[in-house]
């Protein structure tokens, strides 16, 4: 048999050495993309929300009928009425500086392409590629070059959004008529000439069509961009979805058509916009420009007038920031009480998911820089990272929680054999970590699972003790992706399967969890922390689940950070 | 005379391995089999010709004989292949890209078949291109434009958009663009195949009017032999990439090279391209101060009914029929008192179809005469219809080259 061909470790070692290699690079594009961006945000949110929402509606109407204008005008005043305008202008300014670094690199590449054959067929599959890999893809080396925020959203978003206007910008020059370039070569243009006074004007159309397709493709990346902590509309509906709140998930769903529907209709009609023969278009976008642009030189030169209170080293160090995880999970909502427990009121807590998290801290932790994060036990990274948490003495984070079992309802009465399983399922942290460090060290779960089953068969032998064996009826589980749940539910997947039951394993956020063994979809799950990170759920779904009680003691949440930063309490980060 | 233009041994061949394609063509191989071999396609075989200042150099052939791609090698829209393209004694295949241009810019314009107007600029702006691209001010530029479109007629139009303009109206566009470079020489590619039949005409009409003013050099591409007849000076004509015969339109009727020319003539409305001297006969006269019984004789002699009555400068003074001449016996007259003084007469460049409006308004034969009215040849009713009916026994072919 071929051995298996080690793709991923040379991806890896690929990216591994570009992280450090471009270390410098990286970092001061993120800078440079995320001063930018503050910026924009800044400006845009300068003025009253009104005054915005006015620009936008005058925008609309002049370019795309005045039914476009009123949509526009009852369509913003709506979301502003739903409080999510500051996610709004977050998402704009996503977009807008997505968009703009998508011309910026779509349209030159596009007619590199479209001047040269061979640029062309190299480019082409690149762009097939680009479109097909699934977004989420490009957001892992995103994290380890840019870190977690709204950067390698931005970049994401590009990655994503880029190729129509590249493909738009190749068919628009090269379907210009052969006779017109021809005309054009022999009343002897230069390339540059026939470029902006034939191709280029006649490909208008067709490129403004692929720059209105990456626009589009842009707002859809906001969502996924946000499960590495972009903000805006998009970290809203993730939220929404990770705490299963319908009604908050369709506000900023709404919020987020409003916005594609504007910016679409906006940027169809800009280049002949309805009413272009009443006014002419270079005042309008002249004055608009510079409603966007005199205030941004303002702001951006206008010296920084925000001040540190204290000269605290760790602070400054870390910008302030302590980096989290989705923005679901108990564990953030226990920081952010820390957060007003300790006085932090000038920190931010960056939302983003577990990987990124972990991958930010795998980024600062190789270049010794300094780093918080909010970490949990058991986790992996203890045992590959020197780490500490950091002393709690106001006990924010609540004493160590515990992970339980918990299944549907009737589940005991329509399979009591397996239910008796779960039922007596417990085990300690070292032995979920044992898991965790052979799935983190390249082992499938299933197999780092079978594996720890075969080396402690006492331990199993408890779980199954007068058991009868299953006689292949369905059992399934769901569980978060995080390292830990990930451990434990394929190794009492991997039990039951050898009792001889079906067993399906269901990977979802959180709030999907719950709301699957609650209505019966899912019959169980060996993966609820309590008391601290998932009580909310377990206070909306009580009476519709079975708490079988812990199948982990000795859990810990908190703030961690490397065992090289010269701190030890969370007191510490306190201005003084 | 010094030529303008002068191709020597041009060749084009499309495809991937255009060496291998070379040498099957030396080899005597066909365009087809060289299609088969190699995967080459012969766009141009060896071309040669010259064209000299002023003249209407026509390229005719069918679609697929080249000559698109031979106009375009003179201004190399298209690289040629091999051989050497001399355009005021410069051979513009080895020029670099600026002495090119310049070469565009300076010498060369071009009016293309479907117009190649810019759709986003206006006629004005359409026609000042060829100058906007010289940098040429602003002021001066659109002097010239607005001259040029003068020239064809399009005063008034400056501001209007070429789609708002009919097919005719857009190709004088197309023509006051590529004159308003002032070149000296112009490639038309089948730049009145577009038009309808009509309008055509009238455009080549008007070409041949502005011809006798602007003398320029002009090379013309047809499919069209009634468009290459009417308009050429001399026409070059191609079929599969190589020219097959290069002359004037008569000497093309008249002396095809081969069959293929022939066939490609076969439909041609003869009336209309040959001329009474083709047909002319050698006319039997008598001199004025003869008798009646010499007039007599000599049309017993050749089998006559009628015979010319010329001075002693060859001047046509009339015709004498035997009748005439039987009576003239009888009264005792002489030759120039029996004659008829009324006849038809035709010049040598008449061409034939107005030569047979002559032969119907007169009985008597019709005869050819010179701008000093001496006799050159008598019209035979027999003669013109087969000649027209393409019998080449009937033409005066030796006279004529």
């Amino acid at each position: 048999m071929l051995p298996e061909i080690p793709l991923a470790d040379w991806v890896d070692s690929f990216v591994h050495w570009i992280t450090i290699h471009f270390q410098t690079f990286f970092s001061s594009l993120t800078q440079i993309i995320e001063t930018l961006l503050d910026n924009l945000v800044k400006v845009l949110g300068m003025a009253p929300s009104l005054v915005l929402i006015l620009l936008i509606t005058i925008l609309a109407w002049y370019t795309s009928r005045w039914t476009m204008g009123l949509f526009s005008l009852l369509g913003l005043l709506l979301v502003d009425n739903l409080g999510l305008w500051d996610a709004t202008i977050n998402t704009l300014a996503l977009v807008l500086a997505s968009v703009a670094l998508t011309v910026i690199i779509g349209i030159p590449l596009g007619i590199w392409a479209s001047q040269n054959d061979k640029v062309k067929q190299i480019i082409t599959p690149i762009l097939d590629f680009m479109q097909t890999m699934p977004a989420f893809v490009y957001l892992i080396p995103a994290i380890l070059f840019f870190g977690i925020g709204v950067v390698p959203g931005i970049l994401a978003s590009v990655i994503f959004a880029v190729p129509p206007t590249i493909r738009l910008t190749i068919l628009g020059i090269r379907e210009v008529p052969t006779e017109l370039i021809e005309a054009s070569n022999a009343f002897g243009s230069t390339t540059w000439q026939r470029l902006f006074k034939v191709q280029l004007p006649l490909a208008a159309p067709t490129i403004l069509a692929g720059i209105n397709q990456s626009i589009m493709l842009a707002l859809s990346m906001v969502v996924i961009a946000s499960l590495v902590g972009a903000p805006g509309l998009g970290a809203e509906v993730y939220r929404a979805v990770s705490q299963i709140k319908v009604g908050a998930g369709f506000e900023a769903g709404l919020s987020i058509v409003i916005i594609a529907i504007i910016l679409d209709r906006i940027s169809q009609n800009l280049r002949k916009p309805v009413y272009g023969k009443t006014i002419s278009k270079k005042y309008v976008y002249g004055l608009f420009a510079a409603l966007l642009v005199i205030p941004y030189l303002v702001t951006s030169f206008g010296g920084n007038t925000t001040e540190k209170i204290s000269p605290n080293n760790v602070g400054e160090q870390v910008q302030y920031e302590i980096t989290g995880i989705d923005p679901g999970a108990g564990l953030m909502t226990a920081t952010a009480k820390a957060m007003k427990d300790y006085n932090l009121k000038d920190w931010k807590l960056k939302e983003g998911s577990s990987a990124a998290m972990t991958a930010e801290l795998q980024k600062a932790y190789e270049q010794k820089q300094p780093i918080i994060v909010t970490g949990w036990t058991p986790h992996w990274m203890f045992a590959k990272y020197k780490l500490k948490y950091l002393k709690d003495p106001k006990e924010s984070f609540g004493k160590s929680e515990s992970i339980h079992t918990i299944v549907r309802k009737g589940f005991k009465e329509d399979n009591p054999n397996a239910y008796k399983i779960l039922d007596s399922f417990y085990w300690n942290p070292t032995d979920m970590e044992e898991v965790m460090v052979d799935i983190q060290n390249g082992a499938k779960p299933e197999e780092a699972a079978k594996k720890w089953v075969v080396h402690h068969p006492d331990i199993v032998k408890k779980w199954t003790q007068g058991v009868q064996k299953g006689n292949g009826q369905k059992v399934s589980l769901v569980y978060v992706a995080w390292e830990s749940e990930i451990a434990s539910t394929n190794v009492i997947g991997s039990v039951l399967k050898n009792q001889g039951y079906n067993v399906t394993l269901k990977q979802v956020e959180a709030g999907p969890m719950f709301a699957g063994v609650a209505n019966g979809s899912a019959d169980a799950m060996v993966a609820a922390w309590f008391p601290t990170t998932h009580k909310d759920y377990l206070n909306t779904y009580k009476n519709q689940l079975v708490d079988l009680g812990p199948n982990l003691k000795g859990t810990k949440l908190g703030l961690v950070v490397p065992e090289y930063m010269p701190i030890n309490s969370i007191s510490d980060l306190e201005n003084k | 005379m010094k030529s303008k233009v002068t191709v020597k041994n041009v060749t084009k061949i499309f495809g991937k391995s255009p060496k291998n394609a070379i040498k099957l063509l030396q080899k005597g191989y066909s365009k087809s089999e060289i299609l088969k071999y190699t995967g080459a396609t012969i766009g141009v075989n060896n071309a040669s010709f010259e064209i000299y200042p002023g003249e209407i150099f026509v390229v005719m052939g069918l679609s697929g004989s080249g000559k698109s791609t031979l106009i375009r090698m003179l201004n190399r829209l298209i690289e040629p292949t091999g051989g050497q393209i001399f355009i005021d004694d410069e051979d513009i295949v080895k020029m670099n890209t600026q002495q090119l241009r310049d070469v565009r810019r300076k010498k060369i314009s071009m009016v293309f078949q479907n117009f190649a107007l810019f759709p986003h600029k206006t006629v004005l702006e359409n026609a000042e291109y060829g100058l906007e691209i010289q940098n040429i001010r602003p002021e001066e530029r659109k002097k010239r434009a607005q001259q040029s479109l003068e020239i064809v007629g399009l005063e008034g139009y400056e501001n209007q958009y070429p789609s708002q303009l009919s097919g005719g109206m857009q190709q004088r566009v197309g023509l006051a663009r590529a004159l308003a470079s002032d070149t000296d020489i112009l490639l038309m590619d089948e730049a009145f195949s577009a038009l309808d039949p009509l309008i055509r005409k009238d455009m080549q009409d008007e070409l041949l009017e502005l011809q006798e003013t602007m003398k320029k050099t002009i090379i013309f591409i047809t499919h069209d032999l009634d468009e290459a007849l009417r308009i050429g000076d001399r026409i070059a004509l191609m079929k599969d990439g190589s020219i097959i015969q290069i002359g004037s339109p008569e000497e093309i009727m008249i002396n095809p090279a081969n069959e293929y020319v022939e066939r490609f003539i076969e439909d041609v409305d003869l009336s209309k391209v040959l001329m009474a001297s083709h047909v002319q006969k050698r006319a039997e006269r008598i001199m004025s101060d003869r008798g009646p019984r010499a007039a007599l004789q000599i049309m017993r002699d050749q089998g006559y009914s009628s015979i010319f009555v010329v001075d002693r400068k060859q001047k046509l003074l009339g015709v004498i029929t035997a009748d005439d001449a039987s009576n003239a016996i009888k009264e005792n007259k002489t030759v120039e008192e029996a004659m008829q003084k009324e006849i038809v007469t035709v010049s040598e460049d008449t061409l034939l179809i107005h030569v047979i409006d002559a032969l119907a308004t007169s009985v008597l034969p019709v005869a050819v005469v010179d701008a000093e009215k001496r006799l050159k040849g008598v019209i035979i009713r027999g003669a013109v219809i087969g000649a027209l009916a393409g019998n080449k026994e009937n033409l005066n072919a030796k006279e004529v080259n």
